[in-house]
């Protein structure tokens, strides 16, 4: 085996997803640009961005529904587009759609669904028939929304992927739904090195239960990061000037403010430390210091773009 | 905009002006093609024996430019939502298809005659489109779409079909100058059935605007038919394979309703001729005669479903977003797509198995086909046999069966897998699939006529269509494939002989049995590609 395929195994090892330098246009629309992304095995790791930020184009590539333009995607350390049986038969997915064949009954499509996957888990598939209260008989034309979304969710766990890619998966859902899908993440992450990839526009959730994100704006990766160290790096400072002030002074690391008077906010990126040094070197002192929401940082990260 | 009508026909003809122009000129080019390669021949399209053309290429165009105008302004219930009573909603759509149909059909027919100095009517076959579009739009275009409306549009065309035979082509009637006839108790037929299309529109759509979608005896049907789908269900087992489930899944989808269709078709045609024999006091050796002759039409004809069955065909697509749409999408929105049809493009599945699959359901389709003609004329052979009547069948007729049920066979097997094929090469834009299986359809007609040479320019044509879009697809997904590029040659000689005056019919019968092996042949392999490029962009 040469030192290059030890290289590419042992980075396959340690990432489910590999995409390098990924870039890809629609006419003279460029969707991503210049994309690198790796996605470490285990835990949840949620991608955030706006509508049209080029997280449903992403992850066609990683599904390979989109052949990559230039640059490299790499599943499981596969390509996906070469190999879709090899990669698809690893992943479970539910979108925002839901496209489910509505003739059907849920019998049919759990028995239609297995034949696909040969690490299909029949007393689970079962177990969780149960618990999400899903009559087999049931045609999926009567489902209702919710139970429609479950039967999605139940194709999609059932045969215990290596990789769970839930694509806007709570939108439009009620609590109860939503605490569902919730409960298949945690179940998923609970096996051993088994990862999910959780694309959302509702970031509390996202903020629950992601170990890593990336926020993606106008096709470009803006940030990722493990969520601990985002947070830590993004701070809302409050600060007071001896004097009143017209204008906010630049403080080193900010990214917007908002205030008058003598009293200022900040929303800052950095180490706290250096924040706290940056502020008294321009005259002022810290009154209150407090950490971001996701829904901050994602907002603030956008308008530093 | 003064009026609702106002603001559709805009609407309509700023958005679906050049997909309907497009459609009106396929409706038109397949005409103009056959009456060329006629004419090269010295044939006099007036003569009566040539009746059976206009009889076959009107109602041609009468579909298409209908189904034109169907496919621009959408479905009904998009308009459910607007400020409109139901009898004005089903006016602002039946009305100006009305008129726009007849106009349109009449004036295709009125350019056919400047151009090849034709005497065929205009008049009739323009109010008979009329009626047709009428007639189709209760079931076609009005509230959901079940199969009960689909068994119902069948219905209705054929009921329409008798009548329209029956008043202007009888079989004892040869001649297109019937066409020109049409009295008042035909004109009463055809107000009638115009009033009573748009009473059951204005209808419908009021059932469907408060989501009453079935009545009562549909539900109770579809109860028996779950109740006995659950009985049938204990013995249900897991699939071999991942090609036998998708099988299955494209057999319930698409496999199952064609040939469910055929066999409704066949099924009335019997009860039809049964109730003529036994309400029309007819001969009853004329009726089984008529009987089979009609079945070996029908055997036919069959392809007309199988195009049917190509449009259906992006049902089945593993992504339902094409490259096409993905173009357009882009220009308004960065996104490629907006969402992921969760189900079918995620399916593990390769573009081979996949490809395989649809072909076992066309092979299944093409073995259910067999047993069921097989079963119809054997009604009429055991009607034979225990009337003790003997079917009045030529020597000829006899020796031509092996060939008919042979040409049926193959025709239905290229007509399916090469409209499948085309639909997933095109995508979204269906005209082009639908120009290429109309073209063999009319080829497979006029075959029966023995008009070789412009069966052949139709069947090379719609060959070349195929090969030009395979091969492109396969250069662009860098495949290389012999078969295709021998495909490719094999369909330009064929157009090249076939635009050739005079050739020995034997020479053209072995050119038109050989594009039609090509056609079936094709999909064999360029299925794969064709999967291939709607599944990734």
């Amino acid at each position: 085996m040469s030192s290059r395929d030890t290289h590419s195994e042992s980075t396959s090892l340690s990432n489910v997803v590999e995409i390098h330098r990924l870039s890809r246009r629609f006419g003279v629309k460029a969707a991503l640009d210049d994309i690198s992304l790796n996605i470490p095995r285990g835990g949840v790791f949620g991608l955030i961005g706006g509508n049209g930020a080029g997280k449903t184009t992403l992850l066609k590539h990683i599904l390979g529904m989109h052949y990559a333009q230039s640059g490299s995607v790499q599943v499981f350390g596969l390509d996906p587009v070469a190999n879709p049986v090899g990669v698809l038969g690893r992943i479970g997915y539910m979108s925002e759609n839901r496209d489910l064949p509505n003739w059907m009954k849920v019998g049919d499509l759990l028995r239609y669904t297995q034949a696909f996957f040969p690490t299909w888990d029949a007393a689970y598939a079962s177990e969780l028939c149960d618990m999400f209260d899903l009559d087999r008989k049931s045609r999926v034309h009567h489902l209702s929304r919710g139970q429609r979304a479950r039967a999605c969710l139940l194709v999609a766990l059932a045969h215990r992927p290596e990789l769970l890619v839930l694509d806007e998966p709570s939108s439009g859902l009620d609590p109860v739904v939503r605490r569902d899908i919730l409960g298949a993440v945690i179940r998923t992450i609970a096996d051993e090195g088994r990862t999910v990839l959780f694309s959302s526009h509702l970031l509390d959730e996202v903020e629950r239960v992601a170990d890593r994100i990336a926020v993606i704006h106008q096709g470009k990766v803006q940030l990722t990061g493990s969520m601990d160290s985002i947070k830590d790096s993004y701070h809302r400072v409050t600060v007071r000037f001896e004097s009143p002030r017209d204008q906010a002074p630049s403080l080193v690391g900010s990214i917007s403010h908002s205030g008058g008077g003598n009293e200022w906010c900040y929303v800052c990126c950095g180490q706290r430390e250096q924040v706290h040094r940056a502020v008294e070197a321009i005259g002022a002192s810290v009154v209150e210091d407090s950490n971001l929401t996701l829904d901050d940082i994602f907002v603030a990260s956008i308008s530093q773009n | 905009m003064k009026s609702v009508t106002q603001a559709l026909i805009w609407e309509f003809l700023h958005q679906h002006l050049w997909m309907v122009l497009l459609l009106i000129a396929i409706a038109n080019t397949i005409p103009i093609l056959c009456i060329s390669a006629l004419k090269g021949y010295g044939v006099d399209l007036d003569m009566p024996e040539l009746a059976i053309l206009p009889t076959a290429l009107i109602p041609l165009v009468v579909f298409l430019v209908g189904m034109a105008i169907a496919i621009g302004q959408g479905p009904a219930a998009r308009h459910y939502l607007k400020p409109l009573s139901n009898t004005h909603l089903t006016s602002t759509f039946f009305f100006p298809g009305l008129v726009s149909t007849g106009a349109l059909v009449g004036l295709s027919i009125w350019s056919w005659n400047l151009l090849f100095g034709l005497h065929w009517p205009v008049v009739v076959p323009a109010i008979y489109a009329v009626i047709f579009w009428a007639a189709l739009n209760p079931s076609l275009r009005v509230a959901v779409k079940t199969p009960w409306r689909i068994v119902e549009s069948i219905f209705a065309i054929l009921v329409l079909s008798g009548w329209f035979f029956g008043a202007f082509h009888s079989l004892d009637k040869r001649g297109s100058l019937s066409w020109a006839q049409f009295s008042f108790v035909d004109m009463g037929v055809g107000i009638g059935v115009v009033l009573f299309s748009y009473w059951l529109c204005v209808r419908r759509i009021a059932d469907d605007r408060c989501g009453k979608v079935e009545s009562r005896s549909v539900a109770l049907l579809k109860r028996w038919l779950d109740h006995w789908d659950a009985l049938r269900g204990v013995s249900k087992k897991a699939f071999s394979s991942r090609t036998s489930a998708q099988t299955w899944l494209n057999w319930q989808t698409l496999g199952l309703p064609y040939v469910g269709g055929i066999g409704v078709v066949l099924a009335m045609l019997i009860l039809l001729f049964v109730g003529m024999l036994i309400f029309d006091n007819r001969d009853l050796s004329q009726c089984l005669n008529e009987m089979q002759r009609a079945i070996g039409s029908m055997f036919l004809l069959q392809i007309i479903f199988a195009g049917f069955w190509g449009l259906l065909a992006p049902q089945l697509r593993l992504s339902a977003t094409t490259s096409q749409q993905l173009e357009e999408l882009s220009e308004v929105n960065r996104s490629s797509s907006g969402s992921i049809d969760s189900f079918r493009a995620c399916i593990p599945i390769s573009d081979r198995e996949f490809a395989q699959s649809i072909l076992r359901v066309v092979a299944i389709c093409v073995v259910v086909l067999t047993a069921l003609f097989g079963l119809a004329w054997s009604v009429g052979w055991i009607l034979s046999l225990a009337t003790k009547t003997p079917l009045a069948l030529t020597d000829q007729q006899v020796g031509a069966l092996p060939w008919i049920v042979l040409g049926g066979f193959v025709g239905t097997w290229a007509a399916m897998t090469s409209g499948i094929m085309a639909s997933f090469l095109v995508g979204q834009d269906k005209s082009k699939m639908f120009a290429g299986v109309i073209g063999l359809v009319t080829a497979q007609i006029l075959a029966g006529l023995f008009l070789w040479p412009t069966t052949i320019v139709i069947a090379a044509s719609v060959a070349m269509l195929m090969i030009a879009t395979l091969t492109y697809s396969a250069k662009k997904y860098g495949a290389k494939s012999i078969a295709t590029s021998c495909a490719g040659a094999v369909g330009l000689i064929a157009i090249a002989l076939a635009l050739r005056p005079r050739l020995e019919e034997q020479v053209l019968a072995g050119l038109f049995a050989t594009i039609i092996a090509v056609l079936a042949m094709i999909p064999i392999r360029g299925l794969e590609f064709a999967v291939a490029k709607s599944r990734r962009h």
